[in-house]
């Protein structure tokens, strides 16, 4: 790896699985698909790398929010076009639940749809979620369950919840 | 929760993820950089006439042949590419630069650096042998790497900034102005950006190359030989001197794209001055440097009272000055030219005329006029025309994987409604103005900068970004005429914060700039006045840091508050005009990506791009409304 990427600073190679580890599970979680995922955490990473010094601090945070707008913004470019096809193998009722969920979470206030996304897409701690979005943990906390509030009026008690 | 929507076995990244991600980064870094060195126009002076009153009232002079562009009519004058090499004097001889060989350990290949020194011949700079290779910039003619030396413990690239002034062109050059690029390379990045007429540039004289390292300026290399108190300086100084008005002789006056500069009698008076007006001394000499900015008018008049009484009035007229000399004398609106002396006392408030906006139907909105951004990323004015689309913006549903991709980011009409002005942006910097025709659709880039906004007047105010006093990028806001040649700089923000929203608010007691700035930690609200001066209001907004992918916008003003939309949370904020306290704000639409409030309109676009004005939805879809 040296030589190859002697631009890239050392921290974010050093990070760079982790990363892309969070920013694709996010994405993965919108778009059911592994391409499209792994363009979307791609491109975060890669904005990520080119303000390096601005987001380390909360990098896998910042990347799972970026991936999963990116995400999103993806849906939502493509919902004119017909689907993509979620990768073979996968159940259709969990298509089914994650088209429903993104046209929920696309409803929500941006707060509270990244805060949802940050805890229960990337699986990020409270703490992390609240350095990405630059408030308290407390403002995650009450926009988080603000959000699944909400959620849970759009999707009705027949959507699958599993908590 | 969710996890039945999670890929059960997620790929692992390895070193072909790494290297796209890195490429990638390469891209979007070389587009910003590409962004800063085309936008780095040349904002460069043109020199108009010298109009000299008193003895040689009908004289009027070029400030200097080499400078003279063109046209008037061309927004951007011409100084040229300045791309001389960095001269500095080494302490043993000056203007060249020690030459050291050596084998780099890290490549392993033969290199040569050239080293440049201050007076006292202490290393200050180095040049780096290959610049576009090691900073990955594309090939260009106009950059240089340059790293500070050992011998500068603790200097940052950052902290060093390069001038050149050649004529009355003054370039400055940031060395590692890019916080994420060249600096992350221990090296620094030259490029040009920005070339202005800048009283707070190199003093007077200093024709050549000059560099500030942590504020102190290093020894310049100077091109002649410069006497400012000579009676007649020679071509190529700064300011051409005909003589000092405490020496009986007349001051001199000369006119430049947006400009009037004056050099007369520290204790003269000139009138009118705006309150943009700047003063500088110049150095070994009893004079001042008198910069005020002319608005977009064609003509400005006025008069230089002198100690002993004597009031000469003068005037300048910029559009006479189309190619070369200026052989005809500035009229003034009461015909006269040139210069002329009298006793009547000159205007003292305001140096431009009201536009004339000519009578026009209120087809929707009740000021006559909305501006849209459609959601293909067209800009449309809605009129007594009608709707109709006066810039083709890139669609932000189209957003390319590759390449070039800018979106339309701001929008403002002229008081006269005859120019567009719509800016391009890829956060963090900011790409171009671009001035658009009403009546003829055609347009063409006018300068550098993002979120335009008209003054009552007829100026333009944007957000720049480049400290004039630091070199550092920092976010400014500039107030210049709609041709987008530079004025003055009305505000300057720290380097960690980011202009967000801007917009130019009427008043009782004067127009002010709003902005939203966005800061690591949260976002904030500034006003300060559009004609300048020390008044300045702040306030915290809200703890959104400039990281939020959805900043907030601002939603317009009511005669008690300014507004501010919070899209994250589906609210408008409101907050005193005169304190910034939050106040309750008025009754608006809940959900809103862009709302535009004044005393007057209604203007909101919901989350499914459906725009309303005063109370009407309208077909189509949009994002953005002003």
């Amino acid at each position: 790896m040296v030589g190859r990427f002697d631009d890239v600073d050392v921290s974010f190679v050093d990070r760079f699985e982790e990363l892309h580890r969070v920013a694709y599970r996010a994405a993965y979680a919108v778009l059911g698909n592994r391409t499209d995922a792994q363009d979307c955490a791609q491109e975060a990473l890669a904005r990520a790398l080119v303000r390096w010094r601005t987001v380390s601090e909360y990098a896998p945070a910042w990347c799972a929010r970026v991936s999963t707008n990116l995400a999103l913004d993806r849906v939502r470019r493509e919902r004119r076009q017909p689907p993509r096809p979620a990768d073979a193998g996968s159940d259709e009722s969990i298509a089914d639940r994650r088209r429903d969920l993104v046209a929920a979470l696309k409803a929500l206030p941006k707060r509270q749809r990244e805060a949802v996304a940050l805890r229960y897409l990337a699986d990020l701690p409270e703490a992390d979620a609240a350095s990405a979005l630059g408030c308290s943990v407390g403002t995650i906390k009450s926009a988080t369950s603000r959000g699944l509030e909400r959620l849970r009026a759009d999707l009705g008690p027949a959507w699958a919840w599993e908590d | 929760m969710f996890d039945d929507l999670h890929d059960p076995d997620p790929p692992t990244a390895g070193l072909d993820a790494l290297a796209r991600v890195s490429e990638r980064a390469g891209t979007i870094r070389r587009r910003r950089t590409a962004m800063l060195g085309g936008g780095a126009v040349a904002v460069a002076i043109v020199a108009l006439a010298i109009v000299i009153p008193g003895r040689d009232a009908d004289r009027i002079e070029p400030a200097d042949d080499t400078e003279v562009t063109a046209s008037t009519s061309a927004p951007v004058p011409d100084c040229g590419r300045l791309t001389d090499p960095v001269w500095l004097p080494n302490g043993a001889v000056a203007g060249e630069p020690d030459v050291a060989s050596a084998i780099d350990p890290s490549s392993g290949e033969f290199v040569e650096t050239r080293t440049w020194a201050d007076a006292q011949g202490n290393g200050v700079l180095a040049e780096l042998p290959a610049p576009t290779d090691v900073l990955d910039l594309p090939p260009t003619g106009n950059m240089w790497g340059l790293r500070v030396t050992d011998e500068v413990p603790g200097v940052d690239s950052h902290e060093v900034v390069i001038w050149r002034r050649a004529g009355n062109c003054v370039a400055r050059f940031l060395v590692g102005g890019d916080p994420e690029g060249a600096a992350s390379w221990g090296a620094a990045l030259v490029d040009q950006l920005t070339i202005a007429a800048s009283a707070s540039g190199p003093s007077s004289g200093d024709d050549g190359w000059c560099a500030d390292v942590l504020g102190r300026r290093v020894a310049c290399v100077l091109a002649a030989a410069v006497d400012t108190s000579a009676a007649d300086g020679p071509q190529g100084a700064a300011y051409q001197i005909v003589g000092p008005a405490d020496s009986g002789d007349p001051p001199t006056l000369r006119g430049e794209v947006g400009v009037v500069q004056l050099i007369v009698g520290a204790d003269d008076v000139v009138s009118p001055r705006s309150r943009l007006s700047m003063e500088t001394p110049i150095p070994g000499t009893s004079l001042v440097s008198v910069v005020d900015l002319v608005p977009a008018t064609e003509t400005w008049c006025g008069t230089v009272t002198t100690p002993d009484g004597e009031v000469h009035r003068v005037g300048v007229s910029p559009s006479v000055a189309s190619d070369g000399p200026v052989e005809a004398p500035a009229p003034c609106d009461d015909g006269s030219t040139g210069t002329s002396v009298e006793t009547t006392a000159p205007p003292t408030t305001g140096i431009v005329p009201p536009p004339t906006v000519p009578p026009t139907s209120v087809p929707v909105g009740s000021d006559g006029t909305v501006l849209l951004l459609d959601g293909a990323g067209d800009v449309r004015l809605v009129d007594a025309q009608g709707m109709r689309t006066l810039y083709d913006g890139f669609d932000p549903d189209e957003r390319p994987t590759e390449g070039e991709f800018v979106l339309v980011d701001g929008m403002a009409l002229s008081p006269e409604r005859g120019t567009l002005v719509v800016s391009d942006c890829c956060e963090p910097f900011p790409g171009d103005l671009i001035a658009v025709d009403v009546a003829t659709g055609e347009h063409e880039v006018i300068g550098f900068g993002h979120l335009p906004a008209f003054t009552e007047l007829g100026n333009l105010v944007w957000a720049g970004l480049g400290s004039t006093d630091t070199g550092e990028l920092n976010p400014v806001v500039l107030l210049g005429d709609a041709t987008g040649a530079v004025g003055v700089t009305l505000h300057e923000f720290p380097v960690d914060s980011r202009i967000d929203d801007l917009a130019v608010v009427p008043g009782p007691d004067g127009e002010r700039v709003v902005v939203l700035l966005a800061t690591p930690t949260e976002t904030q609200l500034w006003v300060f006045p559009a004609g300048g001066g020390d008044m300045q209001l702040s306030a915290t907004v809200a703890d959104v840091p400039w990281t939020a992918e959805t900043p907030m916008s601002l939603a317009g003003w009511t005669d008690e508050a300014y507004l501010v939309l919070d899209d994250a949370n589906d609210q408008v904020l409101a907050f005193d005009r005169s304190t910034l306290v939050p106040i309750v704000g008025p009754e608006v639409p809940n959900a809103s990506i862009s709302l535009w409030i004044t005393p007057t309109t209604s203007r909101s676009i919901s989350p499914d791009r459906v725009v309303t004005i005063d109370g009407v939805a309208q077909p189509g879809e949009f994002v953005r409304v002003r």
